[in-house]
């Protein structure tokens, strides 16, 4: 009877294992990319898939407008093999494709740098040079001789494995968003420097601009939990006005070696100055557990005068400072100057993931057609995408005209650019604030879809906040270490990012010294941060030195 | 004559007891496979992977190239002072937690106990009980909001009953426990409680009533014959608690602290999801994580035998 128990055991189990062995094989059978018979190209790929990617009744990945479009004239036939909906759930299933030897998709964007470092060092995919060689289009070759070090999360001893997905370039960079209604209220002229700042938030907060006979409104919203140079509530521009340098970042230092931003000397004065504005009041009491979602809160409900964010702020979440305060004004300002003059904000990076293709992939010719193709649309020379990207979704024809309101189009404006592979429309680093300034500052009509839905429909003060935030590149602060950690980041980064996080907070606060800054800078070598600096620059002159 | 073959068919099933348990039963014993494939597979084969604490693990290698460095990441962990300090910050809550999640539904079971409005009494476990299926994410963000020193629930309150002033509950290294083990046994005392109130049905009356004879009145009874009959399960409860004396709360920590209280908030469960998952060193968050699981292992074993021993009471 145990024997027969035994039996069915194993055979249990050797039913599972066969199960499992199946979708194995499922997978592995397409993943390969195939040439059929009418000389189409089908390519696979896997990518996220977030709820502001809409779709019309009936279509979805695989079917839309654009693989329509791809299919017919390029003659490429997209195959989604699967979505999730957050980067952290791709990364999981790349990283278990990886591990398990599954086959990956013929293309796959990849944001995590310790994710494209492993894919590449497990030989699974193949290095670009060659194909961008032959197959990029003269404008592609341009933007990336341009932009060499967009290339570096994926260059391995030389040798380039991706393809940059560029991000905006500074379309995450702040500057200061203040409630003009405070400042008119009260006689104040807009800040140009640190000082003048001061005395804005002083009044601020003593003279009661909400007028509702309390002392309750704060100076400045900031976000600290996860580090002051940050997205959204950003505190970099402080920091920007005493030095050369941004918390978090690996910049140039004065030899031209990367060095890390936050053991600088030049911090010291900036967390003075935080320190100095906390006990003042200038600063929201919670600053120190405040994530960049809830510190704006204070700014949304009309309790806080300024907030450094980017020109998108300027949809969310200023409008909804604007509705909760009826008669709140809320204009764009450039970053104030330091004491020397000197401004800095944090710069976003050059990109936001890195393309990747699997060894086996035969037809980077037909991926280079199509990056052109849709690079066309922003480039305004598309035979393709005259108006818009595809007519009933992003623009309607009316007596021969283009028409892109929202309430023209029947069924409601989708944005068909969610359905490229790039995830949206394509960039190339500054180039969309570099096309706003020029429609803020001529006020001529959009030409096509792209110039009215990303620029225009979002309003004047978007268009006025992305001119200044152009006009202020030069004081860019980037992250230059776009590596993957490396080895004693992986073992020490954690200890040290905690105890920079502490020691910035509990100076803020008052609750230590500003001399222990310096036992941080000291601790910090001590612990790892010298091997660490080492190792970020030898990684740099290993991506700068062959390209 | 029916006794007789009653007689016979016990001497038999006793002399043969395990082959004849088998033959009746083994029907039944079959349904039990799945259950035990899927214990199999998904919990005792991924076990395989704790090799990973004793390597340096490389995904494209896998675990069967990563090369071999033995007990080197759990040296690490003693080194390092960050790694000494959670371990400590776990324990504390922790115990905390233990103790109090024993205690405060123990008390408030006892009491509800003697409620007699069936109603109410019913209303009162429902609404206690609810909490528990609220998510962290969730009440983190409604913990923040009351705690705020800036116009939290909370803080009004204590100004306009004590005239103290605002306590930043969430920022302050000397609240930050405090706040973590309350907000804790608040979301998950009603289990237990329920647990509790159960066990007190099942109390025989008939001692309550000889005791009433006996004279003794509700305190009496309440120290003489409810709390020694709800003993075993006590430590049933507080047995069972002991393997998670290294689980802190993840989800509660990771939505509640942040920079200004690592210093007695971070636990080893955060500290792992920093090292492993945003640091990527995968090997390290193994070691980690092993280390806590035998900790754990070994506490509930000593738990066991101190049950078996002084309660003479056995779960499995």
């Amino acid at each position: 009877m145990l024997k027969k128990v035994f039996a069915t055991l194993t055979a249990t189990v050797l039913a599972a294992s066969m199960l499992a062995g199946c979708t194995d094989n499922e997978s592995a059978s397409s993943g390969g990319s195939s040439e059929s018979k009418d000389g189409k190209v089908t390519i696979t790929t896997v990518r996220t898939l977030k709820d502001d990617t809409k779709f019309r009744d009936g279509e979805d990945l695989n079917n839309n407008p654009i693989t329509r479009w791809s299919e017919k004239e390029l003659g490429i036939k997209w195959e989604t093999l699967w979505t999730v909906p957050n980067d952290e759930q791709y990364n999981n299933k790349i990283r278990l494709a990886l591990s398990s030897g599954q086959k990956l998709p013929n293309v796959f964007k990849v944001s995590d740098g310790q994710l494209i470092n492993d894919l590449i060092r497990s030989g699974k995919v193949m290095p670009v040079d060659e194909a961008i060689e032959k197959y990029a289009s003269p404008r592609l070759k341009e933007i990336y001789e341009q932009f060499p070090e967009a290339f570096y999360p994926a260059t391995v001893d030389g040798k380039r494995y991706g393809i940059p997905r560029f991000s905006g370039g500074n379309g995450s960079d702040s500057l200061l968003w203040i409630r003009k209604d405070w400042l008119d209220k009260l006689g104040l002229q807009p800040p140009k420097t640190i000082e003048d700042l001061e005395k804005i938030m002083d009044a601020f907060v003593n003279k009661d601009p909400d007028g509702n006979g309390k002392k309750d409104t704060i100076g400045l919203t900031l976000a600290s939990k996860n580090g002051l140079a940050t997205w959204l509530a950003d505190g970099s521009f402080i920091f920007g006005a005493y030095g050369n340098y941004v918390p978090g970042s690996w910049s140039k230092g004065e030899d031209g070696s990367l060095v890390y931003g936050s053991v600088q000397p030049s911090m010291k004065k900036a967390l003075e100055k935080l320190n100095e504005w906390y006990k003042k009041g200038y600063l929201d009491k919670e600053v120190g557990i405040l994530d960049e979602q809830t510190a704006i809160e204070s700014f949304v409900a009309g309790k806080s005068g300024i907030i450094s964010a980017p020109p998108w702020a300027a949809g969310w979440p200023i409008t909804d400072a604007l509705k909760n305060n009826p008669g709140a004004v809320v204009e764009p300002y450039p970053l104030p100057s330091g004491p020397d003059g000197k401004i800095g904000r944090r710069g976003e990076g050059l990109v936001t993931g890195m393309f990747l293709f699997s060894k086996d992939f035969k037809h980077m010719d037909k991926f280079f057609e199509y990056l052109d193709a849709i690079y066309g649309y922003i480039y305004n020379d598309s035979t393709y995408f005259e108006y818009g990207l595809a007519e009933g979704y992003d623009y309607v024809m009316k007596d021969g005209k283009p028409v892109y309101d929202a309430d023209e189009i029947p069924g409601g404006k989708i944005d068909p650019g969610k359905y490229f592979i790039t995830e949206d429309i394509p960039t190339v680093p500054y180039m969309l604030y570099e096309l706003a300034e020029e429609l803020y500052t001529t006020k001529r009509d959009a030409k096509n879809a792209y110039e009215y839905t990303k620029i225009v429909s979002q309003g004047e003060p978007y268009m006025k906040a992305a001119t200044i935030v152009n006009q202020q590149n030069q004081y860019r602060i980037e992250n230059e270490f776009t590596g993957p950690p490396t080895k004693t980041m992986q073992k020490r980064s954690e200890f040290l990012t905690k105890m920079e996080r502490e020691t910035f907070a509990n100076i803020i606060y008052g609750r230590a010294p500003l001399s222990a800054f310096d036992d941080f800078v000291k601790k910090w070598e001590e612990s790892g941060g010298k091997e660490i600096t080492k190792e970020v620059n030898e990684w740099y002159q290993s991506v700068k030195g062959e390209k | 004559m029916q006794p007789t073959v009653d007689l016979k068919r016990q001497t038999t099933a006793v002399g043969t007891r395990k082959q004849w348990k088998l033959k009746g039963t083994w029907q039944l014993h079959t349904m039990l496979l799945p259950a035990l494939a899927i214990v199999f597979i998904f919990q005792y084969i991924p076990m395989f992977g704790l090799v990973m604490a004793f390597q340096d693990y490389e995904p494209w290698l896998g675990f069967l190239h990563s090369p071999w460095v033995g007990l080197e990441h759990f040296k690490t962990m003693f080194e390092y002072e960050d790694a000494r300090q959670v371990i400590w910050n776990t324990l504390v809550i922790s115990t905390l937690k233990i103790i109090f999640n024993l205690a405060v539904p123990l008390a408030f079971a006892l009491l509800l106990n003697e409620i007699y409005v069936m109603k109410f009494k019913r209303t009162v476990q429902t609404i206690v009980y609810l909490p528990h299926f609220l998510s962290w994410v969730i009440l983190g963000g409604i913990l923040i909001d009351i705690l705020s020193p800036e116009g939290g629930m909370v803080n009004r309150v204590l100004t306009a009953l004590f005239g103290i002033e605002p306590i930043f509950f969430l920022g302050d290294n000397d609240w930050f426990r405090t706040v973590v083990v309350v907000t804790d046994i608040w979301k998950e005392c009603g289990f237990n409680t329920i647990v509790f109130l159960a066990a007190l049905t099942s109390i025989n009356p008939s001692l309550y009533e000889a005791a009433i004879v006996d004279g003794a009145n509700r305190w009496q009874q309440t120290i003489y014959i409810t709390l020694p009959s709800m003993l075993p399960i006590i430590i049933v409860v507080g047995t069972l608690s002991l393997g998670n004396i290294l689980n802190a709360g993840f989800d509660q920590i990771l939505n509640l602290y942040n920079p200004l209280v690592y210093k007695t908030g971070d636990i080893i469960d955060t500290y792992v999801y920093r090292v492993g998952l945003l640091n990527g060193d995968f090997s390290y968050a193994t070691a980690v994580g092993l280390f806590k699981s035998i900790i754990s292992f070994i506490l509930v074993v000593i738990g066991y035998r101190l049950a078996y021993k002084y309660a003479n009471y056995k779960i499995f």
